[in-house]
């Protein structure tokens, strides 16, 4: 008789939580790591440029930086969100073969939408000469190419080599734009800043191809995860227009400035914005390293322990444990943050003049600095998420984020100048509220969580 | 997927776990036999088995199987998320699990099923496995007496059990006028099920004993973690209760359960009953009716030489669990004062070919290889005029119908002491006065007294010859297919009018 000891099979059989523990791989690099470079791209950028605006190059170079970086990380935020899951899924069941052809098919997959979309932006929409328009186009396909090439960043762990090269690859965009502008103007500094992206995108590339190997092959696998991980996708869509919608609203207004060439901007919102935003590189840089130790030893524990026989106190004791990492990370992390916005936001006044603001660029600045104290938190509570595999709960943070960034912006357009910014500030809280709810009470769960919400095998 | 609606009311309902249509096996061929030898009955099919199954037909269902209906263990419904007094439910509840997963019966069954049918429709894999409140109800129950055991193991043995015990509970129950199980386990859980909601009679037909099967296998489970190595497998002084025990109580109760909602508990050989007394079975109900095999094919194979060709078979499949190195031993020792013996193995030894290597080196060894021969899967018609003695030296045996086959034929048996092997070679307490041995009852693993057994019986014709027509005569009058086909006839008479 066969019996029924196939139920004792089975359950010899089952997947302990092992897909969890990849959650990881979709982490800080990848939800902080491409607003950091933009970040740092940008701000620096303003900051340089700030004094400069009047000089006609300089105002169409910088728009140009910015529309791409916004533009090029919100139509591949789908992309290589989706695509850190399924390199993370190859890892995990230990068969790489097919990362060569991940990172080909994703080039594909973005080029195929960049460029004519860049093409048609800038060829027939913008009036500009022949050879920036090519620039820009290039331009574009670079810095998505570098999103595409981050997707692996995490794999190849080796950040001190790759924190290097982008730091000389943006020292190189630094010297050549600055030096072919004085020969070339925009066309130069457009063609300086490209050198410097195209060291950075192959440095990546070749680290990428010597790391895995190999004949690129089934290179639209992980079409299959916009089906399957279609909140990944969208989150990546809604988190990265939340952080811009701010700025096109902005632009859509009529206190805009339009120049010669057709583009928008409004300057003194978004250079004050980027200012602002520089004040939250420590606290992301800190907030990566911790991640990589206290927090994830104890999220390691944690899964590991259950795998091992652990009784419920034990796993109980450890998610206790875990909560506690994430809030005294949080609380070195606020304690940096706060101090350095404080000190901003009395500072500003000096700090602004000597940078050679408008000091119509005070009260955004400033709103900047509170709001980005929340963004930032509401990022790393969104990556703690992301560590559990929630993803419905993250694309509602995300949606919430660009909803009300959107609304109370428009809201602020309408209240006056000496509002401008609240917007964001308002959204940042309200997201902070939202995420640290939802973090708060996941981990509060987080036993029933794993074991019975979250648990493929279940 | 093979599934017969109706809305016939059949006379049977016969409930099968794991093995009918889609499973071969010997459990398997009975039933099919069993409906087809009843051709006046209709029957319905009531199927149990695990989501991965393979779902190909193994039989060719009978004409008068008139409806089938499957149930996928541990499927359930999705049911509701929240309901209105879910504290007062999962209390309710817990109370009938804790019994249920320790000592519990048929009152314990009927309380559970009460709450099932108050709420029904509602009560699904949401609430009870999924909920919040059962996840509570998990913890409770593992903080009582669980709280030293792995909580991944034991999530997972709540879930398996719970969800196996309320698929059963809560599929499909199809009308019949008698309900039919064959072995206790989930089959005969639903057996209980069925005798509760409609008060029909209740039978229960055991091959092997369901809680002794699940007793080595829980046993042997590897992944099941040891938290104390002293106290490995199933110790009896182990004072704290650990997982193994919760799985072996827990089918413990389904017997339980099913005994007390019997009309009648029927099994192969007695050697069974006292397992199943143990777990609470009424002496007044139970009854011994064995396998039985067509005594008249046999019968006209018998030979007046027998005794004289000096040959021994051993019919089965070469396989560990046949312990052929102790026949092959055995023989090497007959060998010494009978050197004329002929030793056969007639069986396929294509499922184990490592054994059966060691096996052939084994009489290579022993210097055996030309008085013994494996000669594969063959046609026994053909073989039984020649065989003298066949010989069984299993170390686990249900009821072995070669036994029968072979005495039907007039040849006695040597057989380990396993099983219904001794029953049928010496007579039960129902044989008065005694028909006399039919062979000789050997201990296990014992090439020895195999090997005495077998001179005894070879030096002596008038000795084998008479241990053989005992045997003859006990299975024309006990193990006559037609006659226990007949038994059943009349059972089922008796229940169906009921």
């Amino acid at each position: 008789m066969a019996g029924i000891g196939f139920v004792l099979r089975k359950l010899s059989q089952r997947d302990d939580f092992t897909r969890s523990l990849m959650a990881y791989f979709y982490s800080a690099i990848i939800s902080s790591g491409p607003w950091l470079f933009t970040v740092l791209s940008l701000g620096v950028l303003v900051l340089i440029t700030n004094q400069f605006l009047d000089a006609h190059d300089i105002a169409e170079f910088r728009i140009i930086i910015i529309y791409n970086f916004s533009f090029s990380l919100v139509l591949s935020a789908p992309v290589f969100m989706v695509a850190t899951r399924c390199l993370a899924d190859m890892i995990h069941s230990h068969d790489v073969s097919g990362a060569p052809g991940l990172l080909l098919g994703m080039f594909i997959l973005v080029y195929g939408l960049a460029l004519p979309i860049s093409v048609a932006f800038y060829f027939f929409y913008a009036k500009l000469e022949f050879w920036i328009q090519v620039a820009a186009v290039l331009n574009y396909l670079l810095i998505s190419g570098i999103w595409v090439t981050a997707v692996f960043i995490s794999a190849l762990k080796e950040f001190a080599a790759i924190s290097r090269s982008f730091g000389i690859g943006m020292m190189v965009s630094l010297l050549a734009s600055v030096l072919l502008s004085m020969e070339f103007g925009t066309i130069g500094l457009l063609v300086g800043f490209n050198l410097g992206l195209c060291f950075i995108l192959f440095d990546l590339i070749a680290r990428i191809l010597s790391e895995y190997p190999g004949t690129p092959r089934k290179l639209f696998v992980f079409l299959r995860y916009f089906y399957t991980h279609w909140e990944l996708a969208f989150f990546g869509l809604f988190y990265n227009l939340a952080v811009w919608v701010d700025k096109w609203i902005m632009w859509s207004d009529a206190g805009r400035t339009t120049q010669s060439n057709g583009l928008v901007s409004f300057p003194i919102y978004d250079g004050a914005m980027f200012l602002a935003y520089l004040s939250l590189v420590p606290a992301i840089a800190l907030f990566t390293l911790n991640v990589e130790t206290k927090f994830y030893e104890q999220y390691l524990r944690f899964f590991q322990d259950i795998q091992h026989h652990a009784t419920y106190d034990r796993i109980k004791h450890n998610a206790r444990l875990l909560s506690q990492a994430i809030l005294g990370g949080a609380q070195k992390i606020l304690i940096l943050q706060l101090t350095i916005a404080i000190s901003l936001i009395v500072l500003a006044p000096f700090l602004l003049d000597f940078l050679g603001s408008s000091p119509l660029q005070l009260g955004i600045f400033r709103y900047g600095v509170l709001g980005g104290i929340f963004h930032v938190f509401t990022m790393f509570l969104i990556t703690a998420l992301s560590y559990f595999d929630v993803r419905k709960k993250v694309l509602l943070i995300a949606v919430t984020f660009f909803l009300t960034n959107g609304f109370f912006t428009a809201v602020s357009l309408q209240m006056g100048m000496q509002w401008y910014g609240w917007g964001y500030t308002i959204a940042s809280i309200i997201s902070f509220s939202m995420a640290y709810i939802l973090v708060a009470r996941h981990v509060d769960e987080l036993p029933y969580e794993t074991f019975v919400v979250r648990n493929a095998s279940v | 997927m093979f599934i017969r609606k109706t809305t016939v009311v059949a006379d049977v309902c016969i409930i099968v776990e794991g093995s009918y249509p889609y499973v071969a096996g010997g459990v398997s061929s009975w039933v099919h036999e069993l409906i087809e030898s009843q051709p006046h009955l209709q029957f319905h099919l009531l199927i149990l088995l695990a989501r991965s199954s393979d779902r190909k037909l193994k039989y060719t269902l009978p004409e008068n199987v008139v409806g089938t209906t499957e149930i996928v263990l541990q499927s359930l419904p999705q049911g509701k998320k929240r309901l209105p007094n879910s504290a007062l439910i999962a209390q309710q509840i817990e109370l009938t699990l804790n019994n249920l997963m320790h000592n519990g019966g048929f009152e314990d069954l009927k309380n559970l099923l009460e709450v099932l049918s108050k709420y029904k429709g509602k009560l699904g894999q949401e609430f009870l496995i999924n909920s919040p409140e059962a996840w509570q109800m998990l913890l409770r129950m593992y903080n009582r007496e669980f709280s030293h055991c792995s909580f991944l193991d034991y999530f997972w043995t709540w879930r398996g059990l719970l969800g196996g015990m309320y698929s059963v509970l809560q599929g499909e129950l199809p009308e019949a006028k008698v309900y039919h199980s064959v072995s206790t386990g989930y089959a005969g859980l639903y057996l209980t099920r069925a005798k509760i909601e409609t008060g029909r009679p209740a039978i229960l037909t055991e091959h092997g004993i369901y809680t002794n099967e699940r007793h080595i296998e829980i046993a042997m489970a590897d992944w099941l973690h040891e938290e104390d190595h002293s106290l490995q497998g199933m110790a009896v002084d182990s004072s704290k209760r650990n997982i193994r025990h919760l799985w072996m109580q827990s089918f413990q109760s389904y017997s339980r359960a099913c005994y007390s909602a019997c009309d009648r508990i029927i099994t192969l050989f007695g050697g069974n009953q006292k397992f199943q007394l143990h777990d609470g079975a009424q002496r007044s109900l139970m009854e011994i009716i064995p396998n039985g095999v067509d005594y008249e094919r046999y019968e006209v194979l018998q030979n007046e030489q027998r005794g004289k060709n000096f040959v021994v078979a051993l019919i089965g499949r070469v396989v560990p669990i046949k312990d052929i190195k102790t026949y092959i031993t055995a023989i090497s020792r007959v060998k010494e004062t009978i050197p004329e013996i002929r030793a056969y193995v007639l069986g396929p030894f294509d499922e184990d070919p490592e054994y059966y290597c060691e096996c052939m080196q084994l009489a290579d060894h022993l210097g055996v290889q030309k008085e013994l021969n494996f000669a594969g899967r063959v046609d026994l018609t053909q073989w039984m005029e020649r065989i003298d003695i066949n010989v069984l030296t299993s170390i686990s045996e249900g009821q072995p119908l070669v036994i029968l086959e072979a005495g039907a034929a007039g040849i006695p048996t040597i057989a380990t002491d396993v099983g219904a092997c001794r029953e049928m070679i010496e007579g039960d307490s129902r044989e008065n006065p005694s028909l006399g041995h039919g062979g000789i009852v050997v201990p296990l693993s014992s090439p020895v007294a195999t090997a005495d057994a077998i001179i005894q019986l070879m030096s002596d014709p008038q000795l084998l010859k008479r241990a053989g027509k005992n045997l003859q005569e006990r299975v024309r009058r006990y193990y006559n297919k037609g006659d226990l086909q007949e038994k059943y006839r009349s059972l089922y008479n008796q229940y169906i009018d009921q």
